[in-house]
């Protein structure tokens, strides 16, 4: 996947779904984990689906925080030629912060 | 003769998880640093904590007789693959942002305290009745 290939809007798009789906990460997990267990949930498809959706989600942010300058550029270059509103601009960069700068970093 | 208070499943099932978050609110506690300016309230934030303490309950109960193996194992799984996504969660998902999406100092009250300390306690509980 290369950055500089790709449509500027899908970009977005993934950048702000993400950003929202990864608050959901504990819950999905625990659903996740519960309908593997045996006895319990006993649709482990859904177990299976719910993991590999948040490993993938690890692989996205890993990704995207190997490769968070040449985001910030792209998004920067689109918004100096309108392809990407303001308003579109600041959610994409919201959005990256969240899903690559970790806290905790000024203490506990 | 009477069986022992700490042998009675409802201590096991039920005291034994609130005693690993006790004690990790005070591992937290006792990690603050002097010079740490952070709220307290993220002393509170022990779920991974409590899920690490599970995985340990689970392996140590791996040579008892009344668990087979197999579910045992199982279970081990569930635990380390919570505790992963737990320790990639404490860092990134379950902090206060600011307008920017930057971190703040400050722990999520419901994502990054609350819902990892019910999710660890349950887990502990749904693996002691179904193990």
């Amino acid at each position: 996947m290369n950055i500089e290939e790709m449509d500027i809007k899908s970009l977005v798009s993934a950048l702000t779904t993400t950003s929202k789906a990864s608050s959901l990460e504990m819950p999905a997990l625990l659903i996740g984990v519960m309908a593997l267990i045996p006895g319990f949930l006993d649709e482990s498809i859904f177990g299976i689906g719910a993991i590999a959706l948040l490993g993938g989600l690890i692989f996205f942010r890993r990704y995207l925080k190997k490769n968070r300058e040449n985001i910030i550029q792209r998004l920067t270059s689109e918004q100096d030629i309108k392809t990407i509103t303001n308003q579109e601009y600041s959610e994409a960069i919201k959005a990256l912060n969240i899903l690559t700068i970790p806290g905790g970093q000024n203490g506990s | 003769m009477e069986e022992s208070i700490f042998k009675s499943p409802w201590f096991q099932n039920l005291v034994v998880p609130i005693i690993f978050l006790v004690i990790g609110i005070l591992a937290n506690r006792l990690g603050r640093k002097d010079s740490d300016k952070t709220p307290l309230v993220n002393l509170w934030a022990a779920g991974t904590t409590i899920l690490l303490m599970s995985l340990v309950a689970t392996i140590s109960d791996l040579g008892r007789a009344n668990v087979t193996d197999i579910t045992n194992l199982i279970w081990i799984v569930v635990f380390l693959v919570m505790l992963f996504i737990s320790i990639d969660f404490d860092r990134y998902g379950s902090w206060e942002r600011d307008e920017e999406g930057l971190p703040t100092d400050c722990k999520h009250i419901v994502r990054g305290i609350v819902a990892p300390n019910i999710i660890g306690i349950s887990l502990f509980i749904g693996y002691r009745y179904l193990a």
